[in-house]
């Protein structure tokens, strides 16, 4: 049978390579083509013109502020939900009171699509009619009632509250699973030698989750620098660009603005600033 | 598993390489092929056997690329080639946006208006819904770019949105003969002295929407003429506890900024309704122009003490739910806002007033909605029969009456629309035209949008000033015709 192995192998993956070759390679390579022309949208006629895009790029102020605050989204939503994604999966493993109930309620935002959960949140946050504020008026909280998306110190902050609240769920059940996959030995082990459940968790349990660890960063890295649905949903960018990500930018700069070609150049730097970020970072993981 | 796999089978190549004569252990040991090569030389295999099996996998892989190029091939041909020989199917397949309530049936009006004409034909009715149409349009665009062209799609009527399409449209002059449309309009179809597009109906953009109940009750007078009174009016509904002017621009809908603009730059002594035309058309000179900044200052005023403060989070439909709450006083909104009010039970007249908004008498803000013919349309007898009877009083009366729009040709009789859309179909005939709203170069509406959506929170007019003239400069590097 040997014989057959590497044509039936090729053929078995061949539709993938097929696939993947043409719309992730090639189009990723045709995106870098076509920012480097002038093309705009329907004008057919498209010229060469080297790096202007890209030049034009570092000089734009909206781009600069949509980079800062993908960064500033990023760099806030992987350690807060990767936290609040073990400290869940450890109370649940700790099968304290009402742990299923508990479960099912945190992970069921993780079933909702962006779409359905932006438009909720949507209501919610809305300052007059929003429940939020509707609520904390009920209770005479006034003083707490917030401008919430309606605010340009706010908005970014919101968009971050509603990643969190979705994808903790997802990270919960990454480490749980992680957590539950550790030979019951070793913790049997720590209890005779007297550790107390702090140190447990502290020396046991989690130095042996590396390995989730790595693949929950990498996923929510990989979200984080291509966030879209929610934050057009959301605010769409506004007010007032505060809340302007790569990613909106980029589609308003080419099916709103019809500048496909530059709309192009950000898409290449959004790809470019995630294999500066990811290659390094799976290498290193690799080598440990 | 999958490695204990691997060892194993690396040992067998081991031992087999040990009974090999020492001249043939350079040879790889790994590969489909050199596999065969050892299992000849044991003698477990024919030399015959072992060529075949190596040309399978050649012959598979060579299949397998021809069959992928073929099927590239055959698409490509079948995209790129002429409209088909054999004769046109009896199809007509329209994309526009009209999917909300009011204006879906006043699609299937004219839909049926086509049928009784054309028994027998099929619309593909294709209704993309959001974004004003950028859903719709980027659509389009992807089809037209593959070579792919529908029959016919809505295209926003004014100068800058026909002139970006035309490109792939057929001429109509023929249709457009001797059409009763007001000339500033008929100009609008036009690109290089031929006619592109056919209006199906226009919108009045420049309105100011009252609450009556609320006017009344604070003791405004209306109609209110100038900006001025208008700021004197929303002082007394903010101290009479009421928000004076509803907004929304949420999402995307940062392009309604520009209304505003518009409306000030309007009722500015420096701009009036030909500056506002001639800025459309790209041939102001935001940097220097007086208008632009006066414009803006009344926007501050009106931004930093009469609007609702969650207009980021509304769109222009909740904006007008406010009014009908009896929240807030006045709104400035297209007059599909009427059609939105009377959907949900409010009475023209009796709930909700209507007049030019104040500083803008004498002339309409106007923008439409029109067809065009697709060059390479898969069915041109029936999109050109399209384009045709939307030309027609009857398909104009038909749709305008139900979507509470006004027919672009001045000899439709208006007794079938009510009282105020009357009032307003008969200012824009008797008025002057501005082109305006969503009329203008595309790219314009986002960028404009994006701009003033920072002036309402910065109220840096200089800034702002600077900003919208490098845009303009860019968006517009020479006027349009």
């Amino acid at each position: 049978m040997t014989k057959y192995v590497n044509l039936q192998t090729f053929l078995f993956i061949l539709p993938a390579i097929v696939l993947v070759g043409t719309f992730v390679y090639a189009f990723s390579i045709w995106n870098v083509f076509i920012s480097l022309t002038d093309w705009r949208g329907l004008v057919t006629r498209i010229r060469f013109v080297g790096l202007e895009n890209y030049l034009k790029l570092v000089s734009d102020p909206v781009a600069q502020k949509a980079l800062i605050n993908t960064f500033l989204l990023a760099l806030t939503f992987i350690p807060l939900t990767m936290l609040i994604g073990l400290v869940v999966a450890i109370l649940l493993d700790l099968e304290l009171k009402g742990t299923s109930i508990f479960r099912t309620i945190f992970l069921l935002p993780l079933s909702f699509s962006f779409v359905v959960s932006a438009t909720m949140w949507t209501w919610m946050f809305s300052p007059e009619q929003g429940t939020i504020n509707s609520l904390l008026r009920l209770l005479h909280l006034n003083f707490l009632c917030q401008p919430w998306i309606t605010s340009t110190e706010q908005s970014l902050w919101c968009i971050l509250l509603v990643y969190v609240w979705q994808f903790s769920g997802y990270v919960t059940i990454i480490y749980y699973s992680g957590i539950r996959s550790i030979p019951k030995e070793h913790i049997e082990a720590a209890e005779i030698d007297g550790a107390s459940t702090f140190d447990k968790y502290r020396y046991v349990v989690i130095p042996q989750l590396k390995g989730e660890t790595v693949g929950v960063l990498t996923i929510l890295l990989f979200y984080a620098l291509r966030v879209f649905d929610l934050v057009y949903l959301l605010t769409g960018g506004g007010p007032a660009l505060s809340s302007e990500v790569l990613a909106t930018y980029m589609y308003r700069i080419t099916f709103n603005q019809n500048l496909f070609a530059y709309g192009a150049s950000i898409g290449t730097l959004i790809f470019v600033i995630a294999l500066a970020i990811m290659v390094p970072f799976l290498i290193l993981s690799r080598r440990r | 598993m999958p490695r204990r796999i691997g060892k194993n089978f690396n040992n067998v190549i081991m031992i087999k390489i040990s009974e090999m004569p020492m001249k043939d252990e350079k040879r790889g040991m790994n590969s489909q092929i050199d596999e065969n090569a050892l299992r000849y030389w044991n003698g477990k295999i024919t030399r015959r056997q072992a060529i075949s099996t190596t040309a399978k996998v050649a012959i598979a892989i060579g299949v397998g690329a021809a069959i992928a190029a073929a099927g590239i091939g055959a698409g490509v041909y079948y995209a790129s080639r002429a409209p088909p020989t054999k004769p046109e199917e009896k199809k007509l397949a329209i994309y526009h946006w009209w999917t909300a309530g009011g204006e879906r049936e006043a699609i299937d009006a004219v839909y049926k208006l086509f049928k009784e004409k054309y028994p027998g034909v099929e619309i593909i009715d294709n209704p993309a819904a959001g974004g004003g149409g950028a859903v719709m349009r980027a659509a389009v665009k992807a089809m037209l770019l593959a070579g792919q062209p529908p029959d016919t799609f809505q295209i926003t009527y004014g100068p800058g949105m026909v002139q970006s399409w035309a490109e792939f449209l057929e001429s109509i002059d023929d249709l457009w003969e001797g059409l009763p449309v007001p000339e500033t309009m008929k100009k609008w179809a036009k690109v290089g002295g031929h006619y592109y597009v056919m209006p199906l109906n226009i919108h009045r953009d420049s309105n100011l929407w009252y609450n009556i109940k609320l006017v009344n009750e604070i003791g405004i007078d209306v109609p209110i003429s100038t900006v001025d009174d208008f700021f004197k009016a929303c002082e007394k509904a903010k101290s009479a506890g009421y928000i004076p002017f509803a907004f929304g621009t949420v999402g995307g809908q940062r392009f309604w900024l520009n209304y505003i603009l518009e409306w000030f730059m309007m009722a500015s002594p420096n701009g009036g309704p030909d500056y506002v035309n001639d800025f459309n058309y790209g041939r102001a000179h935001p940097a220097t122009d007086p208008a632009v900044k006066d414009a803006l200052k009344n926007m501050e005023t009106l931004w930093k003490n009469y609007v609702n403060s969650d207009f980021g989070a509304l769109t222009w439909d909740e904006a007008g739910k406010l009014l009908m709450a009896d929240k807030a006083v006045f709104n400035y909104m297209g007059d599909w806002q009427k059609g939105h009010f009377t959907a949900s039970g409010w009475k023209p007249d009796v709930d909700f007033g209507w007049q030019p908004a104040p500083g803008t008498e004498g002339a309409s803000i106007v923008h439409g909605d029109s067809f065009g013919v697709c060059k390479g349309a898969p069915h041109p007898t029936y999109a050109k029969a399209w384009v045709k009877l939307l030309s027609t009083v009857e398909a104009q009366e038909a749709f305008c009456v139900i979507k509470g729009a006004t027919p672009p040709r001045t000899d439709v009789p208006l007794d079938r629309f009510d009282p105020m859309q009357r009032r307003i179909a008969e200012y824009i005939r008797g008025h002057k035209i501005v082109v305006g709203g969503h009329g203008v170069v595309e790219a314009w509406l986002d960028k404009c949008g994006e701009i003033l959506e920072e002036f309402v929170s910065s109220f840096n007019v200089d800034k702002t000033v600077a900003a919208l003239d490098a845009a303009y400069r860019e968006i517009y590097p020479k006027p349009l015709e």
